[in-house]
């Protein structure tokens, strides 16, 4: 008896012991991604025109991650007297009253159209690649030590007619004036 | 019971029956009668006495009634039985110039060791949040015996997979309880240090602590909302980003020793997406795919 009920403890040791834990499958990236986004949202100010509806609009073009996590946790949210509509975008040609546009990095080669069109409607262009904010970005997520930061072209933001205020330059990792 | 008969036998063969020896042989009666605490009172009396003090008769025969006590106890009260058993037991062999208990002891002594070592996985098993019985002292006390007997075989497999095992139990009761439970991961991370203490090339353990890691920094992070400000936003990211250094290392120790496994270039790809090294994730994503498709 002895012998069975130490061979019954080793092998439920044995097992327990090689047994591998689950990683947690949150995706990181998008989850801070998304989070920033809406935070611009609440931060920023954009032309009178864009508060006659009651729906703050945002639109993703190339990242479907980015475009769940949005759904999932802040489409229908308020800011300030609007709710958020988020919206995913297979064109250019789409994007016509959004606050906000976000253009992945496997979108870049169309950046300066998007940047055209965002000026054109007034709209909050970000972006994830280099060089982005001096091609008509307005604010790009960079990685710094690790960490997702943005840099913000200030005079991009005026150009489309966008008040970034002030808390919004304490956060920026870079500030472009040009 | 055929030890019994060795003992009645050396008993008989005394002539003269002083006070010391009749509150032996009392015990030995309420022993054979099953009245094993009468027969804990006659022989603790007895051993007051120098001959029996240093007798490896008497404290042969005290270990088996100890170790009697503690087989019809339940549950905590059966501790104290057991201690008092292996002491008898190992000071009957401490003294046993002859040999002729030494047998016994040894085999009463296994039997002893093993029941400590299934106390200590049955209360692994039974961990509870705030609660359950310290499989720690269990496996300690098993640990002690076991070198005590074979101190040339030690004790370093035993011991590994009950670190690795107890540490799997904390981070199921943290999981489950989930992230305001700081106690009982914190119990998790330790002990699996100390199994990478005892083998530094241990897979599950490496793997796992960077599992664990990497878990706490994403749950920080699957804890972001709409109501998250940008303040808190920040410092949040700063913290998991620790989280995810911490994973690194050992998910790649992990990797070195088994290469190519799925799970730890999985590991591996998340913890470098969670680091925004994405040229490296996409290294490990390819790498992945490509023995995924094969």
């Amino acid at each position: 008896m002895k012998q069975i009920l130490t061979l019954i403890a080793t092998v439920t040791l044995s097992l327990a012991a090689h047994s591998q834990l689950e990683m947690n499958n949150t995706k990181t990236v998008a989850v801070v991604k998304g989070s920033y986004i809406y935070n611009f949202a609440k931060n920023c100010q954009w032309d009178e025109s864009f508060y006659e509806t009651g729906v703050f609009k945002m639109a993703v073009y190339g990242d479907r991650d980015l475009y769940n996590e949005l759904i999932d946790k802040y489409d229908n949210r308020p800011i300030n007297n609007q709710v958020v509509e988020v919206v995913w975008v297979t064109d250019l040609d789409m994007l016509f009253d959004e606050q906000i546009v976000f253009l992945s990095e496997v979108k870049k080669n169309d950046l300066t159209l998007a940047s055209d069109i965002a000026e054109e409607n007034g709209s909050l262009l970000i972006t994830d690649f280099n060089g982005a904010i001096s091609l008509g970005s307005i604010i790009n997520f960079v990685i710094v030590e690790n960490t997702i930061s943005f840099d913000l072209n200030l005079a991009q933001a005026v150009t489309n007619d966008i008040n970034l205020g002030n808390r919004m330059n304490n956060w920026a990792n870079k500030i472009v004036e040009e | 019971m055929k030890y019994l008969l060795v003992f009645t036998l050396a008993l008989l063969s005394s002539n003269a029956i002083s006070q010391n020896e009749e509150l032996v042989n009392n015990a030995l009666e309420a022993y054979k009668q099953g009245s094993f605490l009468e027969a804990k009172s006659l022989i603790d009396e007895s051993i007051t006495f120098t001959e029996n003090d240093v007798s490896p008769k008497v404290w042969n025969f005290r270990g088996h009634i100890y170790k009697q006590l503690y087989k019809e106890s339940i549950q905590d009260q059966g501790a104290s039985y057991r201690d008092e058993a292996v002491t008898s037991f190992k000071k009957s062999c401490e003294l046993s110039s002859d040999g002729q208990y030494y047998p016994d002891n040894i085999k009463a002594l296994e039997y002893l060791s093993a029941t400590y070592f299934n106390d200590a996985v049955d209360s692994v098993l039974k961990l509870k949040y705030n609660g359950g019985e310290n499989p720690v002292q269990f496996f300690q006390n098993f640990k002690e015996l076991k070198l005590w007997l074979k101190p040339q075989e030690g004790v370093k497999a035993e011991e590994l997979m009950f670190l690795k095992m107890l540490a799997q139990s904390y981070e199921k009761i943290h999981t489950k309880h989930d992230s305001e439970d700081r106690e009982s991961i914190l119990k998790a991370i330790s002990y699996y240090e100390q199994a990478l203490g005892l083998d530094g090339q241990d897979y599950e353990a490496n793997f796992n602590l960077a599992i664990i890691h990497y878990n706490e920094g994403a749950r920080l992070i699957g804890g972001i909302s709409y109501k998250t400000g940008m303040d808190e936003l920040i410092s949040i990211q700063t913290r998991c980003v620790e989280y995810f250094r911490h994973a690194l290392p050992f998910m790649k120790k992990a990797e070195s020793l088994r290469p190519n496994r799925v799970e730890s270039l999985k590991g591996l790809m998340f913890i470098n997406r969670a680091l925004n090294n994405f040229d490296i994730y996409l290294e490990y994503k390819s790498k992945l795919d490509e023995i995924l498709n094969n």
